[in-house]
């Protein structure tokens, strides 16, 4: 299915950086990628799913524990999932993003790779497989994620000045 | 220069093989601050939850609320004076209260992180000034000499909820650490990308190595029990939060005895979401949309 046919019916949402997002209902969410990274979660047993998009790895324990760090975000939206009526063990993984947009010249690791890291040290932790993954690189990537039935589209974008 | 075959295979095996070693040192390094973020984590869910570091703040103003009002409601006779002031009192105790739960209840929005922004054209000016008129009697306290100093009209896109919580937090503390009779400036404008609103009071100030903690949660520097200032430390990460929610930064300048100056910088013209991201033309598609 082409982006621009999506049918006016069906219900979307726009996921905001360091936002989280899941919900009984299907829905189609659309979230746009650079170095931050996507999980989306799905649960095929009662064909629910949600979406985070963190920026940054870690909550250093200061300020609001919000979803814009990856371990908060992947942890929230577990248990999201959970409240929703999903089982833990038998939720999937899709991660994407993580992309290297302003090159280092030292060669160090970016935030980019760090949140990549992250995602699977920690999914791999919680005991959620991924299923399918599209990270790293240098171009940010445009995501669609369908709720009800766990598929997820993407493009990639060239122009980053307007990523994540 | 000419390199042969081998050299070549052999320089690219060694840089793969720092790049990999420098990805195992940083999977040990997450792994070591997960762990740390973890009990930081556990120690604060021991030492205390949410609620009870607020509950005082929520409690306090709430039992003058309803003691206030239980003795107007069993007066005999009405003394206009007292009346006044009784209705003052509560008045500024329902204040009090209201300026705590929008607090407690933006932070919950914030570290849901599931609330939409709710982005609209607003005017700068009138944020401030419904701010200024929610803070007007603890002024009149503090006896504070305000000046406002800013253009008339900066029409802004940007969530307004979280842009007037940021304000009212900054201007509250500029008010309640401020000196009695006090200077509190605020001064405000815009360039082509952003807006900037600074507020600068003559109180205590903040030394320089205490001028990131007060952005964390539940951290006062005037902690204990010899508190003089009221406040659960929940203001300035809330505050944080809510600016960096709508594409903002905040920063603090202070001198201990001279005073602190909060800015924030935020982008001017938010968008509900980003749909064109090829506005350039320039975008790259997977066979159309690639299923992962």
């Amino acid at each position: 299915m082409n982006l621009e046919s999506l049918s006016l019916e069906e219900k979307t949402h726009y996921l905001h950086p360091g936002n989280l997002f899941a919900h009984y209902n299907p829905y189609i969410v659309t979230t746009i990628l650079g170095s931050c990274i996507a999980v989306c979660l799905w649960d095929p047993i009662n064909k629910i799913g949600g979406i985070n998009h963190y920026m940054l790895p870690l909550w250093n324990g200061e300020g609001l524990s919000e979803p814009k760090y990856g371990n908060i975000a992947i942890k929230k939206l577990t248990e999201k999932l959970v409240v929703l009526g999903s089982k833990k063990r038998n939720l999937k993984a899709k991660v994407f993003g993580g992309s290297t947009i302003h090159e280092n010249a030292h060669g160090l690791i970016n935030v980019g790779e760090r949140n990549i890291i992250l995602a699977r040290d920690l999914l791999e932790a919680e005991g959620i497989p991924i299923i399918s993954s599209d990270t790293g690189g240098s171009r940010g990537r445009r995501l669609l994620f369908y709720t009800n039935t766990g598929v997820a589209k993407l493009r990639y974008i060239k122009k980053s000045s307007d990523l994540f | 220069m000419d390199i042969s075959d081998e050299k070549l295979i052999e320089e690219v095996k060694k840089r793969l093989d720092e790049k990999n070693r420098a990805i195992n040192d940083l999977r040990a390094t997450t792994l070591n601050l997960e762990d740390v973020n973890k009990k930081l984590q556990d120690s604060e869910s021991l030492k205390s939850n949410f609620l009870s570091n607020i509950r005082n703040e929520i409690n306090n103003p709430l039992t003058t609320l309803v003691a206030l009002s239980g003795e107007l409601s069993v007066m005999k006779s009405f003394e206009e004076e007292d009346i006044s002031s009784f209705i003052r009192m509560i008045y500024l105790e329902a204040l009090n209260l209201d300026f705590q739960i929008r607090n407690v209840l933006m932070a919950a929005d914030l570290e849901a992180g599931e609330s939409k922004l709710n982005i609209t054209k607003t005017d700068l000016n009138s944020i401030i000034d419904s701010c200024l008129k929610n803070l007007t009697p603890f002024m009149e306290i503090h006896k504070i000499n305000l000046i406002k100093e800013g253009p008339e009209d900066i029409w802004i896109n940007t969530d307004s909820d979280r842009l007037f919580i940021a304000i009212l937090n900054l201007l509250r503390n500029g008010i309640n650490f401020n000196r009695e009779g006090g200077r509190l400036e605020i001064s405000f404008g815009e360039s082509d990308e952003e807006f900037f609103f600074t507020v600068k009071d003559e109180g205590i100030g903040i030394e320089s190595k205490d001028q990131q903690i007060i952005f964390d949660r539940f951290k006062q520097l005037d902690a204990g029990t010899q508190k003089k200032y009221m406040g659960h430390g929940l203001g300035l990460s809330v505050t944080k939060a809510a600016v960096e929610s709508i594409d903002g930064l905040i920063s603090v300048e202070s001198q201990p005895g001279e005073g602190s100056s909060f800015t924030l910088m935020c982008k001017k013209q938010m968008e509900n979401e980003i749909g064109g991201i090829s506005t350039t033309g320039i975008e790259f598609f997977c066979d159309a949309d690639e299923e992962f």
